[in-house]
């Protein structure tokens, strides 16, 4: 019971935070695009800001590890 | 930097104006007219701008044709270029050139719109070239879809009903379900057959507005010719173009260059100040290169080359260069996404060649992968190295798959085989087995960059003499410590009083922080907590890589018959490849643009671009 709670938690621990940097990222790539069509020397700016809500996912993948590796 | 002032006498100023775009070292800018009122702008306002509109209309007209007949990488010639020659080229040649490829595209579009109707072509054709004209019968093509002999029996009926058997009709195929119709029938009845076709949502074929005027069969007929004859035309023109290119591509590209180099110069004047007898030219130059100047200058009596003093209140106007070694100098590609940082800042390219490979590394930390990719890189270094940007690009990726290599020994995985399975060397840490402690090196890694970029702002602060920028970089500095020594006190068992030195530098950073971002204190502390787990990714995409290298082999191992199980295996490891040259690059870059950057990198610089003439050698990347 213990190791199906913990295995569920990890997965909604990652699974969350990727559906959170998936909206995130869906929304600021479609800005990004826009603007590239404008102004195509924007493309570094453009792709840094495209990553910045991975540290959503990263942490909850930080959570899930922590929760796996803790039980073990 | 030095600013520097050029003063002569006015009859020199073609003269030093040449030396100058020569040299090509000097910045130039327009001074501050409050601070020289009695001095005027050199170059009469509305002749010059007529001047500079007329050079870049012809400009933007050569280089376009230059860019089309794909003539960007002759070299232009060094010898001087005479009037005639150049009334040849704006007058004549461009125009020429010009008229050739708008014929070519207009034949290419033409041949496209063409192409639409092969199909019909080619369900008709042999029908086609065997009818005539005639002035009692009407030809008509439809396209449809269906069964032919559904079809054959539906037009049947519709015509029967108004010709009373009078017609003929060709069904084809021209393609999966689709056909094609050839109606013939008397002229008198096409009104009415048309009208029911209609209403029975029978498409007739459309054809081009230029064949209108034609029969069916007459235009089909026109239509088959012209596209036999299309192709040739094109080629003629391909012909006259290479003729064109060959005589006259270097006349060219020279007059182009002297082109740029004279709209340079007209808008370089814009900058002169003077009076009836005198100019002056004010400028920035590397300070090392105003011996050079100097030197260019010499020859002419009345010339002068002033330093001038700038307090660091003018340093947000001065052109910043960066300078470093040649094997840095292919990581100025990472830096040049950045904005242009400002002067009395820090260069952040030497770390980022630091940094960049052994992020990579850390995510990739695959010996087998990291040959791969040296390869690659090997590659297109080999392939493209006329081109400065992959050629740079190439270098960079080479370097990080070495040390990706490197990691890949320390982890001991071989595309995803274990070191001791393999009977190869390496494998100190297991990244399957050790996530944890993966972690807290990634953190470690993360604590010591930030640590590096909060020790560069201290030194760009005081060298700019920027109290408060000073104060909060220090006070950043001791929360990281603080925080630094609190999770080594959670880690470590040993009872070393590492908690009580990392609270106390926690405590006075926050009582900085206050007294600097009052409200902000929290955010600011946040902030760098933030910045540091983010460093966890290390960590994660590494440990994403493994695991997907583990599922490759364990789908080639376990799977049978065998050859699904390798081409699983092949698959995995394929995208886990995929994947290693795009993610690892952009977090890498992310970590260093964002987190990095944000301790100490000062935008909002102004980029050094000196008077100087077109490289001699032209390369360009399309």
């Amino acid at each position: 019971m213990e190791i199906g709670l913990i295995a569920i938690g990890a997965g909604l621990a990652i699974g969350l935070a990727a559906l959170a940097t998936g909206i995130a990222q869906g929304k600021i790539g479609a800005a990004g695009i826009g603007a590239l069509v404008e102004r195509p020397e924007m493309i570094g700016q453009v792709l840094i800001l495209l990553v910045i809500p991975e540290t959503l996912v990263i942490l909850g993948f930080v959570v899930a590890v922590i929760l796996l590796f803790a039980y073990r | 930097m030095s600013k520097i002032r050029i003063v002569g006498l006015r009859k020199h100023l073609e003269q030093v104006t040449a030396l100058l775009h020569e040299a090509g070292l000097v910045h130039i800018v327009k001074p501050d007219s409050a601070s020289i009122p009695h001095l005027k702008q050199l170059a009469p306002g509305e002749d010059l701008a007529q001047e500079i509109n007329r050079l870049e209309q012809n400009l933007s007209r050569i280089r376009s044709i230059v860019f089309s007949l794909s003539l960007e990488i002759l070299k232009p010639m060094e010898n001087q270029v005479s009037p005639d020659q150049v009334t040849l080229v704006v007058e004549r040649l461009v125009p020429l050139a010009g008229e050739y490829l708008a014929r070519k595209e207009k034949l290419q579009q033409e041949f496209l719109l063409l192409d639409k109707y092969e199909t019909v072509l080619i369900a008709l054709a042999p029908l086609i070239t065997h009818l005539g004209e005639s002035p009692y019968l009407e030809y008509l093509g439809l396209t449809l879809t269906g069964t032919k002999e559904s079809l054959h029996q539906r037009l049947d009926e519709i015509l029967s009903g108004i010709t009373g058997g009078k017609h003929e009709m060709v069904v084809r195929p021209a393609g999966p379900d689709s056909f094609v119709a050839l109606l013939v029938y008397p002229k008198n009845s096409g009104a009415e057959i048309r009208k029911v076709l209609w209403e029975a949502g029978l498409a007739d074929i459309r054809l081009p507005a230029a064949y209108s005027d034609r029969s069916f069969v007459e235009a089909l007929k026109g239509i088959l010719e012209r596209k036999t004859h299309i192709p040739q035309e094109i080629e003629e023109i391909d012909r006259q173009i290479r003729s064109l290119s060959e005589k006259y591509g270097l006349l060219l590209v020279t007059v182009r260059d002297r082109f740029e180099n004279r709209l340079t110069e007209l808008k370089a004047s814009i900058s002169f100040y003077g009076t009836s007898h005198t100019f002056l030219i004010y400028g920035w130059i590397p300070r090392s290169e105003v011996p050079s100047i100097r030197k260019h200058l010499s020859d002419l009596l009345h010339v002068w080359v002033e330093e001038l003093p700038f307090p660091p209140h003018e340093w947000d106007q001065v052109p910043v260069l960066l300078k470093n070694f040649r094997f840095l100098k292919v990581f100025e590609r990472l830096t040049s996404l950045l904005p242009s940082p400002q002067y009395g800042g820090t260069d952040p390219t030497p770390w980022f060649a630091f940094f960049f490979p052994i992020f990579f590394g850390m995510m990739v930390g695959d010996a087998g992968y990291g040959a791969l990719f040296l390869g690659f890189a090997w590659w297109i270094r080999r392939r493209w190295r006329r081109r400065p940007l992959i050629r740079d690009l190439s270098t960079i990726f080479a370097v990080s798959s070495g040390i990706a290599m490197a990691f890949g020994f320390f982890f001991g995985e071989y595309f995803g085989f274990s070191a001791e399975h393999l009977s190869l060397p390496g494998g100190w840490i297991h990244r399957v087995d050790s996530l944890i402690v993966l972690m807290e090196l990634s953190i470690g890694v993360g604590f010591v960059q930030l640590a590096l970029g909060l020790m560069l702002r201290l030194f760009s602060s005081r060298r700019r003499r920027e109290r408060k920028e000073l104060w909060v970089a220090t006070a950043k500095l001791l929360f990281l410590s603080g925080s630094a020594l609190i999770l080594l006190h959670l880690l470590d068992t040993r009872p070393i009083p590492w908690a009580f030195w990392g609270w106390a530098a926690i405590s006075l950073a926050f009582m900085i922080f206050v007294l600097q971002e009052k409200w902000r204190a929290p955010l600011a502390a946040m902030k760098m907590l933030t910045q540091t787990l983010s460093y966890v990714r290390l960590m994660g995409f590494g440990a994403a890589a493994v695991f997907l290298a583990y599922i490759a082999n364990f789908l080639g191992r376990e799977m049978s018959p065998w050859f699904l199980g390798l081409a699983a295996a092949l698959f995995f490891h394929g995208l886990n490849i995929l994947i290693g040259l795009y993610a690892p690059t952009v977090q890498a870059l992310r970590l260093l643009y964002v987190e990095f950057c944000d301790q100490f990198y000062l935008s909002g610089g102004i980029p050094y671009q000196p008077f100087s003439k077109k490289m001699k050698e032209v390369t360009s990347w399309r």
